[in-house]
């Protein structure tokens, strides 16, 4: 695992959406031109701009270039792998777990990017850990298969 | 009931899909990009006089501005042109017709692939709204048909016309240089999952026999200069590192579900290469085709992970143009778990499904049809066309006309017309040719002394300004922003 590439700044978050939202309100309004304000409600609004942005950078925490930068290729496949038996067997918890990491860096919440870290990392790592297991009984029941 | 509204919904998607490329094709994207006046004028070139416009006869590939294009697409619209005439629909038509047609031939590959009429309904529906096909369905991008063909090629492999199909698969390869990377790939999963070996082989010596005079020019004139000059290993750092992220860059989930690429003339950027909406359907056709592995998962998946490796490869990552053969992969996926989803949803979350997919449609034909052409009109060149039309307007009443280098001369070839002898004759001289002399306006050049006692036009930039020659025309983009100031003196 190349630690040097993990980041422990999280930029999506939602003290930069929030700086983030009015502008682009800002832009959608300039571009609408003079429209009629219920279309232009409909076609954008606040509370979908914030839904929109908060979804990104919530997503942004398990997108394949994020995993890649932390954890390397093999990594992302490893995690891939985790993800997949964690499903297929049914580990609700641990999944809810995961699901749950991204809320840290998202929300600042504990306020310390390292603790964010932490939380975020450790899970993943879990997940990862969770791929390995699997890749091993994989391949014990295939040497067995073969023997 | 059943057996004709399935007919009936697959010729709404394709009038849908038909609607959706053709409706305003040479309003928007708002002016030809300078590749696709390329194609139209080198199209031009070959009807007129049989030569491209350096005077190759008949060539295998096109010098263009150096690159060397693939042929394909520029023969297409050279018989587009027979039809439509020198016009800017001439060159989007083949593309245009291209993306309908992938619409048309995903719904019977999806019919063949998982033998589900519902599956292949959806497939074809996500393709005709999909924003990243329709982007390069209505611009002239060589892209769009190239993929048109592979799929066919993949349609008829699997029927087993074998030849039909690698004919198809080379016409591919001679159109837009990606396929070259993408297309092996697929061809060997089609080879060991999908073929008899035996019937395969003679075919495949034709396939290699068709391909010879591409491989000789692309190996020996110049075909390679642009594959060499976008190389990944041209990027600074470590290969490796490189290539990886390159290749993960094309699944990152902003540049899929929020983003999409970052070129202007490749999306609208305010929205992914697939609609949000998708990201369910692709979890759960991840889902349904990982845990019963077949061979139709197994192409589904090819497509997309050989689709994704042509921009790997190049300096620009993700790329949606070099990976647009993924999108048909994405497709189908979504398709998959569309219908497996279906199955196990209620009435309610159906129609809710169908509203949500109705409001992202109609938010992303705002984008494109009324904020796009504005926000990315210098992307695509905008002010070339009317600039030269202007010219040519008044070109009578002057002796000589001098232009800045921000006018592109394909666009004065094109829109002129100038005859494509008179660019072959001169050694495709791009400085001087008719009335025309490019000049560089800054730097102690005084063309009032140079050209004393003529009465002179002069094409200068938009920010360009000078008050002691007569202003004429200032040409102005959809954007409102200035591009060309016409002058005379």
């Amino acid at each position: 695992m190349s630690f040097e590439f993990m980041n422990f700044d999280f930029a999506c978050n939602i003290g930069h959406i929030q700086l983030d939202v009015p502008h682009q309100v800002w832009e959608a309004v300039v571009a609408g031109g003079n429209v009629d304000p219920l279309i232009s409600r409909f076609l954008h609004s606040t509370p979908s701009f914030y839904a929109n942005n908060l979804l990104r950078c919530y997503l942004s925490y398990f997108s394949p270039d994020f995993l890649t930068q932390a954890f390397t290729l093999v990594g992302l496949i490893l995690f891939g792998l985790g993800l997949w038996h964690l499903v297929i067997n049914n580990h609700w918890k641990l999944l809810a777990l995961v699901l749950l990491a991204p809320l840290s860096p998202l929300f600042n919440i504990p306020q310390s990017g390292l603790y964010q870290g932490a939380i975020l990392y450790f899970t993943l790592v879990l997940v990862i850990l969770f791929g390995i297991y699997n890749l091993f009984v994989w391949l014990v029941k295939i040497k067995s298969s073969w023997w | 009931m059943k057996k004709f509204l399935l007919p009936a919904t697959f010729i709404l998607i394709i009038v849908l899909a038909f609607f959706l490329r053709f409706y305003h094709l040479t309003l928007d994207p708002p002016h030809l990009y300078w590749d696709e006046a390329s194609i139209a004028y080198n199209a031009y070139s070959i009807n007129q006089t049989e030569k491209d416009e350096w005077g190759a006869a008949a060539p295998v590939l096109f010098k263009a501005f150096g690159e060397y294009k693939f042929p394909a697409y520029i023969y297409l619209t050279a018989a587009s042109q027979r039809l439509f005439g020198l016009t800017d629909f001439a060159v989007r038509f083949p593309s245009a017709i291209a993306g309908v047609l992938i619409v048309v031939v995903v719904f019977f590959l999806t019919k063949e692939l998982f033998g589900n009429l519902i599956t292949a309904l959806l497939s074809s529906f996500f393709v005709a709204v999909s924003p990243w096909a329709l982007q390069f369905s209505r611009a002239g991008f060589e892209a769009n048909l190239a993929v048109l063909l592979i799929v066919s090629g993949i349609y008829f492999f699997l029927r087993k016309a074998y030849l039909i199909s690698l004919m198809l698969i080379a016409a591919a390869l001679y159109t837009y240089q990606a396929a070259f990377v993408s297309v092996p790939l697929v061809l060997l999963l089609l080879i060991i999952s999908f073929s008899h070996t035996k019937r395969l082989i003679l075919p495949l010596i034709v396939f290699a026999v068709v391909l010879l005079p591409l491989a000789n020019a692309y190996l020996f004139s110049g075909g390679r200069a642009r594959a060499a000059s976008e190389n990944f290993l041209n990027m600074a750092g470590n290969p490796v590192t490189n290539l990886t992220n390159n290749y993960v860059a094309n699944f990152s989930l902003d540049y899929l579900f929020f983003h999409g690429d970052q070129d202007g003339r490749h999306s609208v950027k305010k929205i992914g290469e697939l609609y949000l909406w998708q990201l369910p359907l692709i979890l759960a056709g991840c889902y349904v085709l990982l845990r019963r592995p077949s061979k139709a998962g197994a192409l589904v998946f090819g497509l997309i992970l050989a689709g994704s490796l042509p921009p790997a490869l190049t300096t620009v990552s993700p790329h949606a143009l070099r990976g647009l053969l993924a999108m048909v992969g994405w497709q189908l996926l979504s398709a998959s778990g569309a219908v497996w989803l279906l199955a196990k949803t209620p009435k309610f979350w159906r129609l809710l499904a169908i509203a949500v997919i109705g409001y992202a449609l109609i938010i992303y034909l705002n984008l494109y049809w009324v904020n796009y052409p504005a926000a990315y009109a210098a992307d695509w060149q905008d002010g070339q066309r009317q600039t030269v039309e202007y010219l040519k307007r008044v070109e009578g009443n002057y002796s000589e006309i001098l232009v800045s280098q921000d006018l592109n001369p394909i666009y004065i070839f094109l829109y002129w017309p100038v005859d494509p002898r008179v660019v072959q004759d001169s050694g495709h001289n791009e400085q001087t040719f008719l009335k025309f002399h490019y000049v560089d306006l800054g730097g102690g050049f005084d063309p009032v002394k140079q050209y004393a006692g003529r009465k002179v036009l002069v094409v200068t930039p938009g920010w360009y300004n000078n008050e002691s020659w007569t202003i004429l025309r200032a040409i102005k983009s959809a954007s409102g922003d200035y591009v060309f100031r016409i002058y005379e003196f």
